[in-house]
C-alpha cells in the first residue's frame, strides 16, 4: 500500500465525512474493516515497554528467552517519540524471536499539557490531526516492513487535566480521528495508551467509533486487565486491553539491566498471540 | 569538585541506629543470613562504616549496627508503596519520604531514628517515583517523577533549607535521581534514556546541562550522579559495556573520561559505582560475580577488567564501599522453565575483605508468575 493511495483513502473519507455531515447525521459512521489476512493475535501474557531495548537486537534477546515476557511495546514513532525504531531489520528480529510487538505511536499530546508537541483545542482541528497521525502511523508500519492488515496500533496519549472540558473534548475527537482513519481498508486496531484515570480513557468508550483497544497504565501492581482504575468493567471486554501495571524500574535478565515498564495483556499484539497464563485475564 | 566531597549520592551515608535487642545469630561469611526481615521488596540501602547500614523496602525501612548481621525496623510512620525514598546524612539526621493520599509525606529524624518528625508536600501530579537527597541537616531536594510512559520524563523538584520542614516548589528539567552536594548545588541525574545530567545553584530556579566527553567520541547509554567528584556513565560496546569515570575542572559543567572499567555483558542503566573518600572507584559487573576497584592514582582510559568477586550477584543497582567493607543491593530475575516459574530475587550482600567475597544479609524473592 502506498501513501498516495493511503492519503488518497484520506481524502475519501474526507468525503464522506462531509456527506455524512450534510444528511445531519450525529456521528459518523465508518464502514467495518474488511477482514483480512490476520496480523496479530489476542495475548494473555506479560510484557514490557523499554526504551532501552529498543534497537538493540541483543537486549531484546536477553530480555526473551527464559524470562516471563511474551510481548514488547516498539515505538514506531511519532513527533514526541524519545526513543523509536526505524530498524525494519530489529522489528523482524523481535518477530523472529518470538514477541508479541505492541507498537506504540508517541504523537502530539493534548492542548491543555505543557508538552512541547500538542493537537489543537479546537475539535474539527483535532480530529483532522488524529486523522493524519493515523497515516504516519500506517506509513511508518510499512517502511518497518510490518503487516498492515488488522494490526494493532497504539496511540501514546499522557495524562491530561480531564476536568478541562474543552481539552477533554479535543482528546476525544483527536482518538475519534485516530480511530476511524486507523479503521480505513485495509484496517488496522486502534489502541489508545495512557493512564487509565488521567488520560480520559474511560471517555473514548462513547467515541463512535471507539477505539478497538486500550492500553491503560494503572500501576498498582495488580496485573489483571480486568481491573483497571476509572475504566468501567463493562468496556473493553473482548480480549480488548493491556495494562501496564508497573512503572519504570530496573530488571536484570540474563545478566543485562534494562529500565522496564511492565504490562499485562489480554488483548492484541503483532504478529501473533499466545496461550500464556500469567494473570492478565 | 571538592565541594562534591561529603556529598556521596548512593552509598556512603550516616546512619543512626535504633537498638541493639533481638540479636540474631552471627552469620558465617556466604551463608544466607536473615531472610525474614524483609516482607517487601528492597528498594534502596546505604552504608557508612563497616557496622552502620540502613535498608529501605516498599513497606518499612530497616536499620543494622553490626554490619548487617541484625536488623531492625524503625518505627517511621509514612505510607507503603514503591513511589519510596530515604536518606541519611549522619548517624543522627535521616529521611524517608513516601507517596500518600494527600501528598508526599516526608518524615525526619534527628535523633538517629528514635523518633520522627512528619511534613507533607502536597500534590497534584500523580507520582510514580521519590528520589530525596540531603547535604547536611538542612539542605536538602526532593524529586517526584510524574506517571507517564516510557516515552516522556517529567518530575516536579522540592527544595527545603530547615531540614525538611517546609519545602519550595522549583521545576525539574527531567525526572531521575537527585543529589545535593556541600555547596548546595542540585544534581538530577536521569531523563527517558537516563543519560543526562543536570545541576542548579538557585534551589531548581534553573538548570545548567553537564557537557560529556568520552574517549571514544560516543555518548553515556546511561549516568549516575556524581559521587565525591566523579561522574560514572554506560557507555555500550556491542554485548558488553564500558563505564566510563568522569571528572570535572570547571565546576561540572563539562565532564572528561579520565578512567574506564569494562563490563562482561551490556546494560543500559547507571552504573553500580562506589566512589570512596580517598576517590578510590569501585564497580559492580551487571552480569555478577566481578568487581572492578581502582585507586584514583591508577585510573586510565585504558579500561580495567573486574576480578572475580565470589557471591556477588548479578544486576547491583547500589554499592558502597567503606575501606574493604561494603554493600551491595542487587536484583535479577530466573524462570524454572520456558515462560513459567518465574522470579525476581533481591539480594543485600556484603563484604569484608575489600570486595573478593560477598556473602548474603538479606533477600526477597519476587514470584511473578
Amino acid at each position: 500500500m502506498s501513501t498516495f493511495s493511503r492519503e488518497f483513502r484520506f481524502r475519501a473519507g474526507l468525503a464522506a465525512l462531509f456527506l455524512v455531515a450534510a444528511l445531519a447525521q450525529p456521528t459518523i459512521m465508518v464502514a467495518g474493516a474488511t477482514p483480512a489476512a490476520a496480523s496479530f493475535g489476542i495475548s494473555t501474557g506479560k510484557g514490557i515497554d523499554a526504551c532501552g531495548l529498543m534497537n538493540n537486537t541483543a537486549r531484546a534477546q536477553a530480555f526473551w528467552q527464559n524470562t516471563p515476557y511474551n510481548n514488547i511495546g516498539v515505538y514506531i514513532g511519532g513527533s514526541a517519540a524519545a526513543c523509536p525504531t526505524n530498524s525494519a531489520s530489529f522489528v523482524s528480529s523481535l518477530v523472529s524471536m518470538g514477541w508479541g510487538i505492541m507498537p506504540l505511536w508517541v504523537g502530539p499530546q493534548a492542548p491543555c499539557t505543557s508538552y512541547g508537541s500538542r493537537f489543537s483545542s479546537n475539535t474539527t482541528t483535532a480530529y483532522s490531526q488524529g486523522k493524519n497521525e493515523a497515516i504516519a502511523s500506517y506509513n511508518k508500519l510499512i517502511s518497518l516492513g510490518m503487516s498492515t492488515d488488522n494490526t494493532p496500533v497504539i496511540y501514546d496519549l499522557e495524562a491530561f487535566d480531564t476536568s478541562n472540558s474543552g481539552c477533554l473534548s479535543a482528546a476525544k475527537a483527536f482518538i475519534r480521528g485516530w480511530t476511524e482513519q486507523l479503521h480505513v481498508a485495509p484496517a488496522q486496531k486502534a489502541g489508545v495508551y495512557g493512564s487509565s484515570c488521567a488520560s480520559g480513557l474511560g471517555s473514548y468508550a462513547s467515541n463512535s467509533p471507539a477505539p478497538d483497544f486500550i492500553h491503560g497504565a494503572d500501576w498498582d501492581g495488580i496485573t489483571s486487565t480486568s481491573n483497571m482504575a476509572c475504566i468501567s468493567t463493562g468496556n473493553w471486554t473482548l480480549h480488548q486491553r493491556h495494562k501496564q501495571y508497573q512503572g519504570g524500574h530496573s530488571e536484570t535478565w540474563n545478566g543485562v539491566t534494562v529500565s522496564v515498564d511492565s504490562d499485562c495483556s489480554n488483548g492484541p499484539v503483532y504478529p501473533a498471540g499466545d496461550t500464556a497464563n500469567q494473570g492478565c485475564v | 569538585m571538592k565541594r562534591l566531597l561529603a556529598s556521596a549520592v548512593t552509598g556512603l551515608i550516616a546512619l543512626a541506629l535504633v537498638t541493639a535487642c533481638g540479636q540474631r545469630p552471627d552469620v558465617d561469611a556466604g551463608a544466607p543470613a536473615v531472610t525474614d526481615t524483609l516482607t517487601s521488596a528492597p528498594l534502596d540501602a546505604g552504608l557508612i562504616t563497616d557496622r552502620f547500614g540502613w535498608v529501605l523496602s516498599t513497606d518499612a525501612v530497616l536499620l543494622t549496627r553490626d554490619g548487617g548481621k541484625t536488623f531492625q525496623k524503625t518505627a517511621v510512620n509514612v505510607p507503603a508503596g514503591s513511589a519510596r525514598a530515604a536518606y541519611f546524612t549522619d548517624a543522627s539526621h535521616g529521611w524517608v519520604a513516601a507517596l500518600g493520599g494527600t501528598g508526599i509525606a516526608v518524615a525526619r529524624t534527628a535523633d538517629g531514628g528514635r523518633s520522627w518528625t512528619a511534613s507533607t508536600i502536597p500534590t497534584k501530579a500523580r507520582i510514580a517515583e521519590l528520589s530525596v537527597a540531603f547535604t547536611d541537616a538542612k539542605r536538602g531536594a526532593l524529586v517526584a517523577r510524574e506517571q507517564t510512559g516510557g516515552a516522556f520524563s517529567l518530575a516536579d523538584l522540592y527544595a527545603t533549607t530547615n531540614g525538611g520542614a517546609s519545602w519550595r516548589a522549583g521545576t525539574a528539567p527531567v525526572a531521575g535521581r537527585v543529589a545535593v552536594d556541600t555547596a548546595g548545588q542540585i544534581w538530577l541525574a536521569g531523563g527517558v534514556l537516563g543519560n543526562e545530567l543536570y545541576s542548579s545553584a538557585n534551589g531548581g530556579g534553573s538548570w545548567a546541562k553537564a557537557r560529556f566527553s568520552l574517549s571514544d567520541g560516543g555518548a553515556p547509554q546511561a549516568v549516575a550522579l556524581p559521587a565525591n567528584g566523579v561522574v560514572s556513565v554506560s557507555v555500550s560496546e556491542g554485548d558488553r559495556s564500558r563505564v566510563g569515570l568522569l571528572t570535572s575542572t570547571d565546576n561540572g559543567v563539562s565532564w572528561r573520561e579520565t578512567g574506564a572499567v569494562r563490563t562482561a555483558t551490556d546494560t543500559a542503566v547507571a552504573p553500580a559505582v562506589s566512589v570512596a573518600r580517598d576517590l578510590s572507584v569501585a564497580v559492580a559487573d551487571p552480569a555478577g560475580g566481578r568487581l572492578a576497584r581502582v585507586a584514583a592514582a591508577d585510573r586510565s582510559t585504558a579500561a580495567v577488567t573486574p576480578m572475580p568477586a565470589q557471591g556477588l550477584p548479578a544486576g547491583v543497582s547500589r554499592m558502597g564501599m567503606v575501606g574493604s567493607a561494603g554493600w551491595a543491593l542487587a536484583s535479577s530475575g530466573s524462570c524454572a522453565g520456558e515462560k513459567q516459574d518465574c522470579v525476581i530475587t533481591h539480594s543485600l550482600v556484603a563484604t569484608t575483605d575489600n570486595g573478593a567475597t560477598w556473602h548474603e544479609l538479606l533477600r526477597w524473592v519476587e514470584k511473578l508468575s
